[in-house]
């Protein structure tokens, strides 16, 4: 396993944009579950306490 | 509803595999009722993953919801009724309104940790077409051993959730949260 002194701090900043547009589906279906998931919380929560 | 919160995340997600496994109750009884098509299965799609994350986070919106609608003085509702609005108004009009902070400090505490889950894809998903971006990260990090990149895609993830946190936040005019 390395550590993190096996890496070094290279300040490419462009690393983050391409993550992000490589792993862009990922992204949109984890916020898509996470919204889906808070509403469906959200509705069961109301009819809860009645 | 706080009781099966003693139990293990895993194993209540395990039991939520069970619940929905082919030749589950469920899976049969909405074969039966044509529901579902005889090839069909709840396991590894969507459905799976939302109700898992749903049956997972619940408390954590229900708990401070139910301290917000406590609070409400049930002679607000009464007079909802006496004006002749119907339930479903007098929750639109006084129940919801009043109950925001519940409703914003719930969807909070229920959205932050869902996002970044992976679990319940890992256990209900269980094919590409589910995967989430905790997945990705889990990968990179522990089969891969790949920590720029795993390190580069969780800070994406928290800027992400904190830019769309702050805007709900504005939206719903509760800046005392943050």
């Amino acid at each position: 396993m390395p550590g993190t002194a096996d890496f070094v701090q290279s300040f490419r900043l462009a690393n983050y944009l391409d993550y992000a547009r490589e792993y862009a589906t990922q992204f949109g279906r984890s916020f898509l579950y996470a919204g889906l998931a808070t509403f469906a919380a959200l509705v069961i929560s109301f009819r809860w306490p009645t | 509803m706080v009781a099966p919160f003693f139990c293990s995340f895993i194993l209540r997600t395990l039991a939520w595999k069970q619940i929905l496994a082919d030749d589950g109750y469920v899976v049969s009884a909405l074969k039966f009722v044509h529901v579902l098509a005889p090839d069909q299965s709840l396991l590894a799609s969507s459905f799976a993953v939302v109700a898992g994350i749903t049956y997972n986070f619940l408390p954590f919106m229900t708990l401070p919801l139910y301290s917000s609608l406590e609070r409400i003085d049930p002679r607000l509702l009464e007079a909802g009724y006496d004006l002749y609005g119907g339930p479903f108004t007098v929750l639109r009009k006084i129940t919801f309104p009043l109950s925001m902070p519940g409703v914003v400090a719930g969807t909070l505490l229920t959205f932050i940790p869902a996002a970044g889950d992976y679990v319940n894809a890992t256990l209900l998903g269980r094919q590409p077409a589910t995967q989430m971006v905790g997945n990705v990260i889990q990968a990179r990090f522990f089969d891969l051993v790949d920590y720029p990149a795993a390190a580069t895609l969780s800070f994406i993830l928290m800027a992400a959730i904190l830019a769309l946190v702050l805007a709900y936040v504005r939206r719903a005019g509760t800046e005392e949260l943050v």
